[in-house]
């Protein structure tokens, strides 16, 4: 390992971690240009390790999304299903406040749609 | 404009007042200023009235960032607050903020600190590069005011060896150097002492800016290499004449200052106290220690959270950063991390590690732009 590792905007020491701006008025990146001059070469920002390893982080990271995505597809559509006329009113009232009286209606009948759709098994 | 009225003074006064004046304008001040004496002060009240302008930071020593004591210091290492020391030898010593000062009846007001540094082990045999040298870099703002005009070097000293020591002005280019010498009369006791310096040169690799204006340094050992004649601006970087004792010596023990001071002209006046906020405030531009936090509850690994981290002073140049962990939580390799560093702030970012909550919380971030 060198003893710098560039970094965006700059490079981190390895001695302590510390990250030093690329300013030529910083005495640390003076040393750190002088070590330059010496010959010496710095590890790159990352790794091919760490590169590997943020692209596994990346996909997990996704598949992750897509599963919280049908969760809470999931979740909705069981909440839906067994839902009365009642139930669905409440919640269209207090889910669209700000919606008149005609809009409200128009939701409740999608959701009753959409709920005996469930219960049929049409989804 | 201040105005000296000298009708209701004595002989002896104006005398007084006759050889103070002729000093300060030859320290630099011009003939056409005259200065008022408020009271029947004579002298002492006329010395008042020269404006006290320390360049030193921190010359009395309470400003201790970094901490209090630093054992077996390693050359180029800040200790007290601007105060570095740097060495080519075997010497070792421990630095701290010591309370031993001069007492209020004889520096005529209340210091708290001191600077002591301690001879662990000595090095006996001064090499020709050798060097124990402490120092304060003064930045080339501040250095200009005093430039190319007679200065003079205030402060209170206490050594375990007596003998001749050296102080020096060196410029940042190190190829101008002034010495001057001083003499410890009695071993391990508070002695003041002032060392005027002449008008530093126009030639030569001098900054002005954010740089090194100048180098003021005590040298408790130099070999022959940086050895020179006292008293004028010599071609190079020296810091000692060969008269100079062996300050790091078996037996040397303790060497403390405080009080120290730098200003214009060739009498020094009462050491200058600036309110603790504000010799802090002059620290800050060189060093500063932030603290830093943030948190979010992250829907999976690699989100980001990110919160401006504005410094407590405009620093000299983009500083340094390092980070000391505080209480930390579920985040990615890495992190937190600083950067985006200017003068005036940064960006402090946490990542996380997996779904859940992430936090860095009263993380510290010590900022060095120190010359």
């Amino acid at each position: 390992m060198a003893d710098y590792k560039l970094s965006s905007g700059g490079v981190r020491r390895a001695s302590d971690g510390a990250f030093i701006p690329d300013d030529p008025r910083n005495r640390d990146w003076v040393a750190y240009q002088e070590w330059l001059t010496a010959g010496n070469l710095p590890d790159p920002e990352f790794t091919a390790e760490e590169l590997a390893a943020q692209a596994a982080r990346a996909v997990e990271n996704a598949a992750v999304t897509t599963l919280d995505t049908e969760a809470r597809a999931d979740a909705i559509f069981t909440t839906l299903k067994p839902a009365t006329g009642a139930q669905i009113a409440t919640f269209v009232s207090s889910q669209f406040p700000l919606f008149t009286a005609q809009q409200r209606a128009i939701v409740r009948m999608l959701l009753h749609i959409a709920a005996l759709t469930l219960r049929r098994g049409g989804v | 404009m201040p105005s000296v009225v000298l009708a209701h003074l004595s002989k002896t006064m104006k005398t007084s007042f006759a050889i103070a004046k002729a000093s300060l304008v030859a320290s630099g001040l011009t003939a056409a200023r005259t200065f008022t004496l408020q009271d029947g002060d004579g002298a002492i009240a006329l010395l008042h009235q020269v404006p006290s302008n320390n360049t030193i930071i921190n010359g009395n020593m309470r400003i201790a960032q970094r901490g209090t004591s630093f054992a077996a210091v390693a050359s180029g290492s800040y200790t007290l607050d601007r105060w570095q020391y740097a060495k080519v030898g075997t010497m070792v010593h421990t630095i701290s903020q010591s309370t031993d000062v001069p007492t209020l009846a004889q520096a005529g007001q209340l210091f708290t600190n001191s600077i002591q540094l301690a001879l662990t082990t000595a090095d006996t045999s001064i090499a020709a590069d050798d060097a124990l040298h402490f120092s304060q870099k003064i930045e080339g703002f501040n250095w200009a005011p005093l430039a190319q005009r007679g200065v003079i070097v205030s402060f209170w000293v206490k050594s375990g060896l007596t003998g001749i020591y050296c102080l020096s002005l060196r410029n940042g280019g190190a190829d101008r150097s002034c010495v001057q010498e001083f003499s410890i009369s009695a071993a391990n006791t508070w002695e003041y002492k002032t060392v005027t310096f002449p008008a530093s040169p126009s030639a030569g690799t001098w900054d002005y800016g954010t740089g090194i204006g100048v180098y003021l340094t005590f040298s408790l050992a130099s070999g022959s290499n940086y050895h020179t004649t006292a008293g004028t601006w010599q071609t190079g970087n020296l810091a000692a004449t060969a008269a100079a004792i062996n300050g790091v010596n078996t037996g040397a023990g303790n060497f403390l200052f405080t009080g120290m001071q730098l200003e214009a002209g060739a009498i020094a006046s009462p050491f200058a106290a600036r309110s603790f906020g504000a010799e802090l405030a002059l620290c800050q531009r060189y060093y500063q220690v932030i603290q830093c936090g943030d948190r979010m509850q992250a829907a999976g690994a690699n989100h980001f959270a990110q919160t401006p981290a504005p410094f407590m002073a405009r620093m000299r140049a983009a500083p340094t950063a390092a980070i000391t962990a505080g209480t930390r939580n579920n985040l990615g390799a890495g992190f937190p991390s600083i950067d985006s560093i200017t003068d005036v702030g940064a960006r402090f970012t946490i990542q996380s590690n997996a779904a859940g909550d992430a936090y860095a919380l009263n993380d510290t971030v010590a900022l060095t732009a120190e010359l």
